[in-house]
């Protein structure tokens, strides 16, 4: 493993401790690694003059232009279409599953993703905020690029346990209702949702001008299902237990599984949300340069 | 439906038992589906979605390789039972009857050599019936095949399977020229019955089946003294007896053949009695009775016979050269052949030689004058005289005969040879009066001389007037007195005699008793020899009462009563070569053949004996397979053939029947539980092995059984 890899990986991070630390370790790989930020410098170049209407930062007034017109104009730069964005982070029970091979739990590596791409926004100068959800909203920072903000989001999640059960739908239709305008909103979940009535809430949330990244962290055992022992399977998120012989049923879980995935991956195509996976043995750096990198250039060619 | 079930039966039922060996693989399954691992997990929804979808096709599966599993033992279990199918599609006669260990006993003895009225012989007969239960057993019956002889031989000791085996070993089976032996065929019986009841392999069932044909010399002792054995048995296994009843055709016998004597001169005269008996009821007359001489017929009467009548037929032959020959009688064949000749090995000798051992020279000379009254006496004895002293060096096997005189000295060494002496054939006859010392006798050879007579002395009898008893003149001694009291026997002068102890009590036989019990002339046999021994010797001294034992030597009974005693210890040697069927032939080897022994039995076969070493140096062989009437040769060296003649025991053929019913068997054993005659051979259903079927099946469900795994396990993949 390479001296910048091992930034990446969920076995290094794993013996981490705390969260932030962590969290600061991959950041510090992920600069390394990308020579350049990929946020830095798009959010100060002057895009228009309107009108001042009431309401409006005084301090948005162009006086020169005042000067000349003696109208009252503002500017308008590209900042303000700065990024907002809000990490999401699946805080239910059931991300809480680790494997008995995985470095990680579910729910720690959603951490880890959430920490990174908010420290790379507020070093940038943009605005992060966060969202915790179980069957509901459990907490929410508010969006800030004030330098506080990490700390906070850390503290949050370190103070999260996932107990609850998950319920997509209402919690992407709650934040929807509740921000103010649209944002980029980065969902980190397993996904194990029953059915498929959330895929809905998020073309809800992509038609109220949102922009979405969808990355479903799974662990590895619940997509190669590699239990040969008679089990007896608790359910989490108060679901009912099942005893089976794993060895007869492991084929038809495995499709079943493929067939899950491919159905998220699809639906997010078809609502314009990007979507990543990402299994909790599997290094960072696979996805998350790339996550990054194509917002980037989404934002550019926009 | 019932029918199809009655016409399956197991041969090995207990094997079944094995069958629940099936519940392994259920036990198995329940065990496992008590133990699990336990995963806390997430992906709920779409497992139980899974399982909703998949649960019965896992059940199935699940399911089969478990039948499969129990199926593959419930077939190994039914194969072990050795399952048959009556093909003829009807219930045989003891359908649920579990396998039995077949007991076959065939009566080998040579009354089973007459013919049935079939005309076949009974063993024959015996034979295929035997045959054909053995044909008629299920699979899983085990047989064990006894001959019964005598000795009774087991043919196949441990109980068998193999039916081509048995089939095979009853085939071998042939009349012997034996008896039976019913309490050697019990032990064996027995033995059979513990041996089974202590495996667990081996049916627990053991039926006895015994083909005779119920003569009564065999049976007699089933009903009295082996009564309770019998009866133990009986209540032990099943007894059938199997009565084989012989064709009504007249059988005459030869009954006896007895010479005047043993040993006789060369070119004189010896007359031999045959003694021929009718033991049917249908008279013969002008039967020809042959006298034949190294089977040559030297001699023919005709003899006419009464309805169980005998006629005696008397011969008179030279015997033309010196040495052994064998004479034999013959009567034409008929119902049974084994009782129609006899054999008769005698010897001529130029002379018989006799040694007198006397005390002191001169003191022997009464015994001498006795034995050869006259120089040319015609009985061609050669009497010599001489003191133990002057014995010494002599080979006493150039004698035929040794007389020791009342008081001789015997050494360690004379009585060493003396022994070897007798056991080789020779006789002795030995003299006790008043100058024999006991002690001395007592002190000879560590006892082992008192073993060898057969008694000690103990003490004179007090003086009397002691009257001979000739015990009916059973004994050869005194048989010529028979019919003639006044000629000096019951007379003969006895005032005082040894009173003995017998130390050999069973084999010390009185020639002559005399007043009270007390014996006068004692004899027993030792080795091929005999050693005859008189408790009041003649005196050659005063005859006064008062001073002297007897008065033997003037009483006209003296002569003839030594010289008889002198016949009987000469024909007690030549009796060993007379034996009867069952009987061991025996002998020492010459000192300088250290090869085997080649003895050729009647029917032509070779044996070979290695001597056996004594203690003494001495080489001694043994021949016990004296099955078959006739000579048996024994070729001891290069220069020697001694011919042993064999003959049956004729109680036999005189032997009336008994009724199976009169025996002390249980009452199941007097007709068998099942019917085997030749009639019911061709209503028996014929039963095939499901066994080997059953093998396959179960061979294919194994390959099922790996089949169905992998396939699931590549589902599972």
């Amino acid at each position: 493993m390479s001296s910048l890899q091992k930034y990446f990986d969920p076995e290094t991070l794993a013996h981490i401790q705390p969260l932030g630390l962590r969290a600061m370790t991959l950041v510090e790989g992920l600069m390394a690694g990308l020579h350049r930020s990929p946020l830095r410098g798009q959010s100060i170049e002057f895009a228009q003059h309107r009108e001042y209407a009431a309401g409006d930062d005084l301090r948005q007034v162009d006086w020169k232009v005042f000067a000349k017109s003696d109208r009252y104009y503002v500017k308008q730069y590209e900042d303000e279409t700065n990024l907002v964005c809000y990490p999401m982070i699946d805080v239910s029970e059931s991300m809480a599953y680790r494997g008995a091979s995985a470095p990680m739990s579910k729910f720690d590596y959603a951490q880890l993703i959430a920490c990174a791409i908010a420290f790379v926004v507020i070093n940038q100068q943009d605005s992060s905020g966060l969202i915790t959800f179980s069957d509901g909203v459990e907490q929410w920072l508010p969006a800030t690029n004030a330098s506080h903000i990490f700390e906070d989001f850390v503290r949050v999640l370190e103070d999260t346990a996932p107990r609850r059960p998950t319920d997509l739908e209402a919690v992407l239709k709650e934040v929807v209702q509740r921000l103010p305008r649209p944002v980029m909103l980065i969902l980190i979940t397993d996904a194990l949702e029953r059915g498929t009535a959330w895929y809905d809430a998020l073309k809800m949330a992509r038609f109220a001008g949102h922009d979405l990244i969808v990355v479903q962290v799974l662990d590895q055992d619940e997509i190669q299902f590699p239990f040969d022992r008679r089990t007896r399977f608790v359910g989490l998120e108060g679901l009912p237990e099942a005893v089976t012989d794993p060895a007869m049923i492991a084929a038809a879980y495995r499709r079943a599984m493929a067939q899950e995935m491919e159905g998220l991956r699809r639906a997010c195509l078809q609502t314009e949300a990007d979507f990543y996976r990402a299994t909790t043995n599997q290094s960072l750096v696979q996805f998350l340069p790339d996550l990054l990198a194509q917002r980037l250039l989404r934002r550019g060619s926009g | 439906m019932m029918n199809v079930f009655a016409a399956i039966g197991f041969g090995s039922g207990w094997m079944l038992a094995w069958g629940a060996a099936a519940a392994i693989p259920l036990v198995l399954h329940l065990l496992n589906r008590r133990r699990f691992d336990v995963v806390h997990w997430a992906a709920m929804h779409l497992l139980l979605r899974v399982l909703q979808k998949e649960s019965r096709r896992v059940r199935l599966e699940q399911l089969l390789l478990l039948l499969t599993r129990v199926a593959i033992l419930v077939l190994l279990a039914l194969a072990l039972a050795r399952p048959f199918w009556n093909t003829a599609g009807q219930p045989v006669v003891e359908a649920g009857r579990p396998p039995v260990v077949w007991v076959l006993g065939i009566d080998a003895s040579y009354s089973m050599g007459r013919k049935s009225t079939d005309g076949r012989s009974l063993m024959a007969m015996a034979k295929a019936q035997a045959e054909q239960i053995v044909q008629e057993a299920r699979e899983g019956d085990a047989f064990v095949l006894l001959e019964i002889a005598a000795p009774c031989r087991p043919r196949i000791a441990e109980p068998t399977f193999d039916r081509g085996l048995t089939a095979a070993e009853l085939g071998r089976l042939q009349t012997l020229d034996t008896g039976a032996d019913m309490l050697g065929c019990a032990a064996l019986i027995e033995q059979v019955i513990d041996d089974v009841l202590q495996t667990t392999h081996l049916p627990q069932d053991v039926r006895v089946v015994l083909f005779s044909d119920m003569g009564e010399d065999t049976w007699q002792p089933v009903m009295n003294e082996q009564a309770e054995i019998w009866q133990r048995m009986s209540r032990r296994a099943e007894i059938v007896i199997r009565a084989l009843k012989p064709s009504a055709e007249p059988n005459l016998a030869v009954t006896d053949m007895q010479p005047d004597a043993l040993r006789s001169l060369v070119g004189t005269p010896i007359g031999v009695q045959v003694v021929v008996e009718n033991l049917s009821g249908q008279a013969r007359s002008n039967l020809p009775v042959q006298l034949l001489l190294e089977d040559k017929t030297v001699a023919s009467e005709s003899v006419d016979l009464e309805p169980y009548g005998a006629a005696s037929v008397g011969f008179s032959i030279r015997l033309p050269t010196e040495g052994l020959a064998v004479l034999a009688c013959e009567i034409p064949d008929d119902a049974l052949t084994a009782d129609n000749e006899r054999f008769l090995t005698v010897e001529a000798v130029g002379s018989t030689r006799i040694l007198i051992l006397e005390e002191r020279p001169g003191s022997g000379k009464l015994l001498e004058i006795a034995l050869q009254p006259t120089p040319q006496a015609e009985n061609g004895w050669s009497v010599r005289t001489m003191t133990p002293l002057d014995a010494i060096g002599q080979d006493l096997a150039q004698w035929n005969v040794v007389v020791l005189d009342d008081g001789v000295e015997v050494t360690p060494e004379l009585f060493d040879a003396l022994v070897h002496f007798v056991e080789n054939g020779g006789g002795v006859v030995c003299m006790f009066g008043p100058r024999s010392d006991p002690q001395a006798w007592q002190d000879l050879a560590g006892g082992a001389a008192t073993e060898w007579l057969g008694f000690r002395l103990v003490e004179p009898s007090p003086q009397g007037d002691w009257r001979v008893d000739p015990l009916e003149y059973r004994s050869p001694v005194v048989a010529p007195f028979a019919g003639f009291p006044a000629a000096g026997l019951l007379t003969t002068p006895i005032f005082r005699f040894w009173k003995i102890e017998p130390t050999a009590p069973q084999v010390l036989e009185i020639d002559a008793g005399l007043q009270g019990d007390a014996p006068w002339i004692v004899h027993r046999r030792s080795g091929h020899g005999m050693v005859v021994s008189w408790l009041s010797a003649p005196e050659a001294g005063s005859v006064q009462q008062g001073v002297a034992w007897n008065a033997i030597a003037a009483w006209p009974s003296f002569v003839p009563l030594l010289q008889q005693s002198v016949r009987m210890v000469l024909d007690a040697g030549q009796a060993a070569l007379n034996r009867t069927v069952g009987e061991s032939l025996d002998g020492f080897a010459p000192g300088d053949v250290q090869g085997h022994i080649t003895i050729t039995d009647p029917t032509g076969q070779e044996h070979s004996l290695v001597p056996a070493q004594r203690p003494d140096g001495r080489r001694v062989w043994r021949f016990d397979h004296t099955d078959w009437r006739g000579v048996y040769r024994v070729q001891a060296d290069a220069a020697r053939v001694l011919p042993y003649s064999v003959n049956i025991d004729v109680q036999q053929s005189r032997a009336s029947t008994v009724e199976p019913s009169v025996l002390p068997i249980a009452s199941k054993s007097a007709t068998p539980s099942r019917p085997l005659d030749g009639a019911r051979a061709s209503q028996t259903p014929v039963q095939q092995s499901m066994a080997r079927w059953l093998l396959v099946a179960m061979l294919a469900l194994m390959a099922c059984e790996n089949l169905l795994g992998i396939y699931i396990g590549r589902r599972a993949q």
